[in-house]
Formats: structure tokens, sequence, C-alpha cells
């Protein structure tokens, strides 16, 4: 393949503290996973990064790319480098390991603290729930996340306040909610009560989800279902 | 008080306040435009009790209200989650809900001149005076502002109250536009007819 352009790329050095810039021959069809494993290859042997699908699967490279939080394996160079310049930093709202690789343990404490665990029995037989039934469709249509963190890291109400477990351990809390597998609901919704309130609704979760969820759908809706259990003193 | 309680509080002095600002900026349109004086408003509050508790309910609301909005923004700028513009807030519902914040804390901060100056009622004829003082064009002007603040704050807090607590609605953009479109058309009509 011909190398017909370079491109100027400032990547977070943590050692250094600032933006380093490489310059990365243009390919086609590159993506920034791409760019940033050739400035690991041939410039820079202990630039720290993350990923292992590399088919927007696994959630493992999040990174912001020019200043938005990005699946890397999926975004394309030309896309995104509008005037020849990509700055990569690593998740925001997350502590660095080391340059674009973070600590993703408050995310995952989150899940966590939102109960985002199905505690019931399976159904055998095919289609025990109707493809129909409502709550299903508001289960199924929250269900695909890969747990890339992106959400969290363009979420402004986890900058503001870090006891906030974030847009997708909430909008897994509600596929749960609604899954009629579901044994404890009553958990589930005790689990998220004083957390889904702290949603202001900027919908930056669901602009920034790189496979189309709707986190700000899903905590509407679990904060419908703890008005309703409030007013029938459930809570 | 738990996060759950005070986003019931919000949520309800939010409703309250919806229907109570409808007609407040109904009557300050139409007596801006017909004039105002200490009497007329002395003598609507002691005709009957309904307006004593009607004003005395729209400021328990707002208090309430803007107390607990303080606390959000005040969270909010101490972590520092307000600093400088960053490319992943560049799409309409976060502008939505930064409209939301500076037109609420705009009349957060108006509200107490707004008692002390109706504190001055006890003095008819310092009323009337003051009511003189704000015909000045500057004082206009910002009138038209704080007007323009209270109808994007309702038509903003009327989309975040469908949001929450309607079926959900994927029109938020255009619903976004329609607040906005609300506020300007409150606000032209202030100024073309109510303040003429």
């Amino acid at each position: 393949m011909t190398v017909t352009e370079v491109l100027t790329v400032e990547i977070w050095r943590s050692g250094q503290s600032q933006l380093v810039a490489y310059q990365v021959p243009v390919r086609a069809n590159q993506t920034v996973l791409d760019v940033v494993t050739w400035v690991q290859r041939n410039l820079e042997p202990e630039l720290a990064y993350r990923y292992a699908c590399r088919v927007g699967m696994c959630g493992s490279c999040a990174m912001l790319v020019n200043g938005k939080p990005r699946w890397t394996c999926r975004t394309r160079v030309e896309a995104v480098a509008l005037d020849g310049r990509l700055e990569i930093r690593p998740l925001r709202n997350l502590p660095v390991v080391k340059d674009l690789a973070t600590d993703m343990t408050p995310f995952f404490d989150g899940w966590q603290q939102a109960d985002g665990r199905f505690e019931g029995q399976e159904r055998q037989g095919f289609a025990a729930i109707p493809m129909e039934n409502s709550r299903r469709e508001a289960a199924s249509a929250g269900i695909e996340c890969i747990g890339c963190g992106i959400c969290y890291a363009a979420c402004d109400t986890v900058a503001g306040n870090p006891d906030f477990v974030g847009p997708a351990a909430l909008n897994r809390a509600w596929t749960c909610l609604n899954d009629d597998r579901e044994e404890k609901p009553a958990k589930h919704l005790a689990a998220i009560a004083e957390q889904a309130v702290l949603c202001h609704s900027q919908g930056s979760c669901r602009i920034h989800c790189p496979v189309g969820l709707n986190p700000t759908r899903s905590i509407a809706g679990l904060k419908k279902a703890l008005v309703s259990a409030v007013l029938k003193g459930e809570l | 008080m738990s996060e759950l309680r005070l986003f019931l509080l919000q949520r309800l002095s939010a409703a309250v306040l919806a229907v109570l600002v409808v007609g407040h900026l109904t009557g300050i349109i139409l007596f801006t435009h017909w004039g105002l004086s200490a009497a007329e408003i002395l003598r609507r509050v002691h005709s009957s009790l309904v307006w004593p508790a009607l004003y005395g309910l729209f400021a328990l609301a707002a208090v309430t209200h803007g107390a607990i909005g303080l606390r959000a923004i005040g969270r909010e700028l101490w972590r520092g989650a307000g600093r400088p513009l960053r490319p992943h807030r560049h799409h309409l519902a976060w502008w939505a809900f930064a409209a939301h914040r500076l037109s609420g804390l705009a009349l957060v901060l108006f509200l107490p001149l707004h008692f002390a100056a109706l504190g001055q009622l006890v003095d008819q004829s310092r009323f009337d005076a003051f009511l003189d003082w704000t015909r000045s064009p500057v004082l206009k002007a910002s009138e038209a502002l704080l007007v323009a603040a209270l109808a994007l704050h309702l038509a903003g807090g009327l989309r975040l109250l469908a949001l929450e607590f309607l079926p959900w609605s994927e029109r938020q953009k255009s619903l976004i536009a329609l607040s906005g479109g609300f506020a300007a058309a409150v606000s032209l009509l202030y100024l073309l007819w109510g303040a003429v």
C-alpha cells in the first residue's frame, strides 16, 4: 500500500502528563485503533493502551478521540480527523493506569451497586415470554450493552458526583427490572432508588453510545417506576 | 434528606410552579400593558383569602425549587463539571440542559430582589415610585430578559416532566426547539405589546 499523506496524532502520555505528537502514515480505511497500534509498534513501544476483539464486541478500546468518547476499533480516521489532526486521550471520569489505559473499577463497581444481576429461573420452551410483551421490548432495547464505559466518560453527572453509578449500570438495572423471569424486582428498584434520580437527562450517553442504546430513556423509565412505587407505599 | 425525597420534592414543586407560572406570565404581560399600582395589588390581596393563599404557595414552591436547584448547581461547579465547553457536549439536549441551569440560576438570584420589591408594598407611595423607576428602558430590557428566562425555564421544565413521567417520545429535539420557540414568543409578546 502506498503512503500518500502523514497524519499528526497527539497522544496523552501519563508519565510526562502531556500530549506528545507523532507522525503516522495515512492508510485507506484506517481506524483510530490502527493509528495507536502503529505508534506503539513503530515509534513508542512503551505506549500503554487496551484492546481485544478489534471488531466492536468486547468494549475494551474506548478512548477520547478529539474530545469525544469513541470505540476506536470502529472509528475510521477519515471520519473524525477532518483537519488531518487527531488528539487521543484516555476515557474521562476514570483513573488512568497508564497513557490510554483507564482503570474501569469505578465503572463496574457501579454495576454491582445498581444490582445489575439477574436473579431468577430460566424458563423452558421457545419464547416463554411473548415477543410483543411491552416489558420484554423495554428490556430488549437496552440489552446489547458491551460495557465499554463510553457513556460513563460522556456523562457530566458522573463528573459532578463520583457517587453516581452512571448510565450503563442504570440501563442494566432497567433491563433486569423488565425481565419477567426476574424473581426480585423490588430489590432491583431499591438498589437504584438513590441513583436514578441523580440523572439530569443531558442525553450525552445516548448521543455517544456506540451501539445506539438510549440509557437516558432507561433511566427515565426507572424514575417512573420509582414514583409509582413511592405512591403505592412500596418504597 | 435522601436523594429520592429531594427529587420528589423538586418535581412536585415544579408541577405546582408550572401551573402558577403560566398565570404569572399572563399577569406580567397584561398588567405591564394595562399599568400596575400598589393599590391594585393590595385590593386583590385583600379581596379574598384565595389570593394570599396562592401567593404563599407560589413563594413556598419557588423557594423549595430554587434551593434544591442551587444544591445541584453547586455540586456541578464544585467538581468542575461545568468547566469550559468540551466536544462531547456539542448536542442539543446538552444545550437545553445548560439553558435550564442558566435560566434557573438567573431566576433564583432575582427572587430575593423580587421579594424585597414586594416588601415595599407596606408603603403605597414608595411602591408606586419604585414602579415608575422600573419603566426606564434599561429596566424594561432587563425585565424582558427575566420574562425570557421564566418562559424558557417553564417550557424546559414541562419538557423534563414529560420526559420523566410520560411515555418516552423520540421527538426530544423537536420538543427542545418548541420550548425555545415558546420562550422567544413570550418575550417578544412582552416587548411588543406588554411593555408598550
